[in-house]
């Protein structure tokens, strides 16, 4: 069996990714998890300076899932060069960087900054947001936005380019047809769901930030039918996520025609997650006779 | 750091609180007080997220490590309800320690309630290395007193909000009483309700005494990698420390009391 994905002319080992935001830049796992393991690191979503992000509190659980308004929190794109990118070097996973910015310029200033750094696999563009009033999510609203961003990043990235999408649109089809012409070499497919949780006796939000977004396997339903939709829209890979715990979960994201899965609020519950999902996947592959990834895609309409 | 599972050896209620104890075997890394695990307290995701604990203590030659804990929810309820030879899956030792510390300084331990656990240890450690040091305890009312989990205490300041037992006041009521001279010439530990921390803190500015506090913050990974389980640092100019990776403990004035 193959498990090899291509995204953009290139290959990830696996389809296994962890998602950005919650595997800090890699090497915070290090002593629990063997990192070459895993098909790809998505980073921290970087910015062009460093930022502190949003006051606390900042997460709070809610059922089956949690809420989180960590607003970008990052060293910044030169300090992950010079200071997080070396500690990945001794593993084999790719790195996709994450890029987050409140301009169309400050994303391309970041893009241009990672382009000077080896080792990087590629990139995924954060127009997903919900936490910060400029982190990107009004280009992830708008698909003529999202395609004119597309396309500018397109000129400056020479690695795979991935668009993140966000779920809170009216129309994830449109937005994903619009990255698709704008260039980009798949999209990733979800981002947190906004949300709210109040604290009645204080009459007012947990969150400092008021609302959040939503992760965990409360979403997951979710995201796999806007995996589902998006697939159906467009000829670029999708990268399926939201609420993935075990192997199980990262296969519906598979047959509902994901290319790839990355593994996001699973990691601060059970470090092993991207470990048993591989090994869970290579088992359903030999139990239902799949010898790669595109096999999963026959099998639903 | 290590995730893993160990074996537990007794869950019992003392007064208010749940004294867990549990198996700590010799080849992991040896845990310092201040230093906490991550528990995940049932194989669901109703609760999802571990719940973070400070060890309360730790016997290198039995092999065994403890928490104190109170039920403040349905986390901890379910943790409650765990009986010898259940299994507890941890993530750690994670976070920093109490140490290093002077060992020619006067040393005065705090703990409010729940916040017991990492000032126990603490203690330990220093009646294990003959250091000596006083304890001030401060909770509620008598019954709130877990005079058991207490009695390897030798300097020990019981202070009761009521009066029921000991000093009546809070343990910073009693913090303030202390001969000045010999405030200056102390370190202060604390561990206990915000409010409790932050009032020590300010009378050990007032004498120029050095403070450590163990901070609490709701967490999600506990090693450094989600950023959501912040503290306001000193200076107001919006940085941020986070409670597991910085901390939990922390030279008081580090941070930003709100």
């Amino acid at each position: 069996m193959d498990l090899k994905v291509k995204i953009g002319g290139q290959s990830l080992s696996n389809p296994i990714g962890v998602a950005s935001g919650t595997y800090g830049y890699g090497i915070e796992y290090k002593d629990y998890l063997d990192l070459s393991i895993i098909g790809a690191i998505y980073t921290k979503a970087l910015t062009l300076l460093p930022r502190e992000g949003n006051a606390p509190p900042r997460i709070i659980e809610t059922p089956s899932g949690m809420l989180n308004s960590i607003g970008l929190a990052n060293v910044g794109v030169d300090a992950f060069i010079t200071e997080k990118m070396p500690q990945l070097k001794p593993y084999s996973c790719a790195v996709i960087a994450n890029i987050a910015g409140s301009t169309e310029r400050e994303y391309l200033q970041v893009v241009e900054r990672l382009e000077g750094c080896k080792g990087i696999w590629g990139y995924e563009i954060n127009i997903s947001c919900p936490n910060v009033s400029h982190g990107g999510m009004a280009f992830g609203t708008d698909p003529a936005v999202a395609e004119k961003l597309t396309q500018s990043i397109r000129k400056t990235a020479t690695r795979p380019l991935i668009i993140k999408l966000s779920p809170n649109v009216t129309d994830i089809s449109a937005i994903a047809k619009a990255v698709e012409n704008g260039g980009a070499d798949a999209v990733s497919c979800i981002n947190t769901l906004v949300g709210m949780v109040i604290d009645t006796s204080k009459k007012e939000p947990v969150l400092a930030n008021k609302t959040g977004g939503l992760s965990g396997p409360a979403i997951r339903p979710v995201g796999v039918a806007l995996t589902y939709m998006v697939k159906k829209a467009v000829k670029i890979p999708v990268i399926g996520m939201g609420g993935i715990m075990t192997a199980d979960d990262a296969v519906q994201y598979l047959l509902a025609g994901a290319s790839a899965i990355q593994i996001g609020t699973a990691n601060f519950v059970d470090t092993q997650t991207p470990l048993k999902v591989l090994d869970g996947i290579r088992e359903y592959c030999k139990r239902e006779n799949i010898g790669k990834i595109s096999d999963f895609h026959q099998f639903i309409e | 750091m290590k995730q893993g599972l160990t074996k537990i050896l007794s869950n019992s209620a003392v007064q208010d609180y749940f004294h867990l104890v549990f198996k700590w075997d010799k080849s992991l890394p040896v845990p310092q007080p201040g230093q906490f695990l991550n528990l995940r307290v049932a194989d669901s995701t109703v609760p999802l997220l571990r719940r973070p604990f400070a060890f309360s203590g730790y016997d290198a030659n039995k092999g065994i490590c403890s928490i104190i804990y109170q039920i403040k929810g349905r986390g901890t309820q379910i943790l409650s309800s765990k009986k010898s030879d259940d299994t507890l899956d941890f993530t750690g030792p994670l976070g920093n320690t109490f140490l290093p510390f002077s060992s020619n300084h006067h040393n005065i331990l705090m703990a409010g309630g729940v916040g017991l656990g990492p000032v126990l240890f603490f203690a330990e450690v220093l009646i294990n290395r003959n250091l000596p040091f006083e304890f001030i305890f401060g909770a509620r009312t008598k019954q709130l007193i877990p005079l058991s989990l207490l009695k390897i205490i030798p300097n020990l300041t019981l202070c009761t909000d009521d009066g029921t037992e000991g000093f009546k006041g809070t343990a910073v009521d009693f913090l303030k009483e202390t001969d000045k001279d010999r405030l200056k010439r102390s370190t202060v530990f604390a561990c206990g309700p915000y409010a409790m921390m932050k009032a020590a803190y300010q009378v050990c500015r007032k004498n120029g005494s050095p403070c450590y506090v163990s901070m609490e913050q709701i967490m999600a990974c506990g090693m450094g990698a989600c950023m959501g389980c912040v503290v306001e640092k000193k200076g107001r100019d919006g940085k941020y420390l986070r409670v597991c990776a910085e901390g939990p403990v922390f030279e008081a004035g580090e941070i930003e009391w709100t």
